[in-house]
């Protein structure tokens, strides 16, 4: 309940602050009611009112039924280090290119997962990698990053 | 309209399309075999396969993998008792106690059978309707096509969720990306925040594959749900002709609801095979034999939720408004390819239109063949761990993303999007809504900025009109939809008593 508390509480928040950007929209305004700020307000005072409606709501279920603190479940330090590391792969996609920053995540994503099966992994990387290689480079020809510098000359030589 | 069809069946019919239909198919059967990987899924990721193909046959591909998905979603209910979509789930409980009397051949015939019927009813319902139907919708103006946009959006309160209020804010969400980037009508940059990226708006694909895959992924993650190990060995045999005889009624009747429901907007394939069956055991002489594992109860749900696939695309060609996830996404591949859904495209795209029918008639025929091969290969594929199949898809939509116009600013898009859909999922804010407000946002905002721009600012004009007025109030029925019914089950209830 917690977790639905502050969910919808950070709709709410967010909304508000959105909706402070769209009034300076209202400065711009060169179409009388129907400026670019119209559409966006509308949208926004729905999202203002449910979400506080919401949080609401939450509230008073919560002091009801006194629900303890402690709903605790499993599995959120994996998802949250599977949510780093793909953040993470993002951002070296750029600098390290398709073919060194992939077999990275992939490694990390199953040494994660399934610790117990290590000996699988190179398999797997190597399984993934020709496929997105034969569907997007071969058969659909789609660019994929090539990385800088050194990493660049690689994707070059493998032919991506 | 001869030469139409005719022009249709040969676009359709052309090699390379037909192999498309066939790839589309097989795709779809085993996305909506494989437990963890729904048809939506599976048509999140083909969008970007579809750019390098022209628009016919990558509306095609789509078409024929998202019909077949709606088939499979029973096939490892009924082996297994774990159905792969939701579409599946209602044929599980007979199709399984079937299996466990040693029938599963017999019921993976009966619900190939009954699956290809219904798809193909509805496909033929739909090339009956959906013509007749953009022609009135050729009279629509800015105020109707607004007020279409709200009835389209309102459905989003019976999406199939617990809580009504969370539906409302996930479309009121996607009705607010729709609106970052530069304003068409005004050219005021709105919510870009300094940044370039977003200044050509939110683009749909990412977020799709965002929300739907990879969201899906960590979720699984998340609760360490494993699909591994499963092994099937059965082959499907088609249902004798006493059989079918015994099934025709039911079959038609099923059909005929599932294509009504699929022309709703937001009922889907889900709530046609759950109608179904419940219409058939109401319907049944002998109601008590329906969950012991008779093919009556594979029957209907796979007969309805077939024909609500097919009828589902009524909506989406002729008045551009998606009624699910799947026909949304449809209409973002729509879009990609430079086709607007909706009565104009019946009078520029007619070929195109016809195509798609004669594709989606091809594409419930080819379930018969390849539901079989499939079937008999079953095991190898659903042998496939989500530990090894959850890399390859992160990867997959990494690269399917920046593929769409090779910008690292659309694959963060899709991660962010990814985070916040496993966050909304994860406390019970139904997804498809988001996608139907970016869908229908633009459609909704533009059309009151220009009604209300003609009228001088007057916002009677949206209800000026009998039409508009009449959208309007099925509008605000539909959106309290989920009320009534309560009240009217309630006054049932009540009168009951007394």
């Amino acid at each position: 309940m917690i977790g639905e508390i502050i969910m919808s509480l950070f709709i709410l928040v967010i909304s508000c602050y959105l909706y402070v950007e769209a009034m300076r929209l209202g400065e711009f305004r060169a179409y009388k009611e129907v400026g670019p700020d119209f559409w966006p307000k509308i949208v926004l005072v729905f999202l203002i009112v449910l979400s506080a409606a919401l949080t609401i709501s939450h509230l008073i279920k919560w002091r009801k039924s006194r629900v303890e603190v402690s709903e605790r479940e499993g599995g959120w330090k994996r998802v949250l280090i599977s949510i780093i590391l793909a953040v993470g792969y993002v951002y070296f996609l750029k600098p390290l290119g398709f073919i060194v920053a992939s077999p990275l995540f992939i490694i990390g994503l199953m040494l994660l997962i399934m610790p117990e099966r290590k000996k699988v992994i190179p398999l797997v990387v190597l399984g993934i990698m020709v496929m997105i290689y034969i569907i997007f480079s071969r058969l659909l020809f789609v660019p994929l990053p090539k990385g800088f510098g050194v990493f660049h000359d690689i994707s070059i030589f493998l032919g991506l | 309209m001869f030469y139409h069809w005719t022009q249709g069946l040969f676009a359709a019919i052309e090699p390379y399309n037909l192999f498309i239909i066939v790839i589309g198919s097989s795709l779809g059967i085993m996305a909506g075999a494989i437990p963890g990987i729904s048809g939506t899924m599976a048509l999140a990721l083909a969008v970007p396969i579809t750019y390098v193909m022209d628009s016919a046959t990558a509306i095609l591909l789509l078409v024929s993998l998202y019909a077949s998905s709606v088939y499979a979603g029973s096939i490892s209910g009924i082996l297994f008792r774990t159905p792969g979509a939701p579409e599946g789930v209602a044929a599980t409980l007979d199709g399984h106690a079937m299996a466990k009397k040693g029938l599963a051949g017999e019921a993976l015939g009966v619900d190939i059978f009954s699956s290809v019927t219904g798809g193909l009813f509805g496909t033929v319902m739909l090339a009956l309707i959906a013509p007749q139907l953009a022609k009135v919708a050729l009279e629509f103006g800015p105020s109707e096509y607004f007020a279409l946009a709200v009835l389209g959006l309102s459905v989003v309160s019976s999406f199939g969720t617990k809580n009504e209020l969370k539906a409302l804010i996930s479309a009121l969400v996607g009705l607010f990306v729709a609106t970052v980037g530069i304003d068409k009508i005004s050219g005021f940059n709105r919510f870009t925040f300094g940044t370039t990226t977003l200044l050509g708006g939110i683009n749909f694909i990412p977020v799709i594959i965002g929300i739907f895959a990879v969201a899906e992924v960590f979720n699984r993650i998340r609760e360490r749900r494993e699909m591994g190990g499963i092994r099937a060995k059965a082959k499907a045999k088609l249902p004798s002709l006493k059989l079918i005889n015994r099934l025709k009624g039911l079959l038609l009747r099923s059909s005929l609801i599932g294509t009504f429901i699929g022309i709703l907007p937001g009922v889907g394939a889900t709530t046609g095979a759950f109608v179904g069956l419940s219409e058939a055991v109401r319907w049944s002489k002998h109601p008590e034999k329906f969950g012991t594992g008779i093919p009556e109860g594979i029957a209907a749900p796979e007969a309805a939720n077939n024909a609500a696939c097919s009828g589902a695309m009524v909506p989406l060609l002729t008045l551009g408004i998606p009624g699910s996830a799947g026909t949304a996404i449809m209409l973002g591949a729509f879009l990609i390819h430079g086709l607007k859904p909706g009565p104009l495209l019946f009078m520029q795209q007619p070929t195109l239109v016809y195509t798609i029918f004669v594709g989606m008639f091809l594409a419930n025929l080819s379930i018969i063949i390849l539901a079989k091969l499939f079937i008999r290969y079953f095991s190898k594929v659903i042998e496939l761990p989500y530990n090894i199949l959850g890399p390859g898809i992160i990867i997959f939509c990494v690269v399917g993303t920046f593929a769409i116009r090779n910008s690292f600013g659309d694959i963060w898009i899709m991660i962010i999007f990814a985070i916040v859909g496993f966050f909304m999922e994860k406390y019970d804010y139904p997804l498809a809504p988001i996608i139907l407000g970016i869908v229908l946002g633009p459609i909704a905002e533009e059309n009151l900025r220009q009604a209300m721009i003609i009228s001088g600012n007057n916002p009677m004009v949206l209800i000026s009109s009998p039409l508009s007025a009449t959208l309007i109030i099925l509008s605000v029925l539909s959106l309290f939809s989920p009320q009534l019914r309560k009240l009217w089950a309630r006054r049932k209830g009540a009168k009951g008593q007394s």
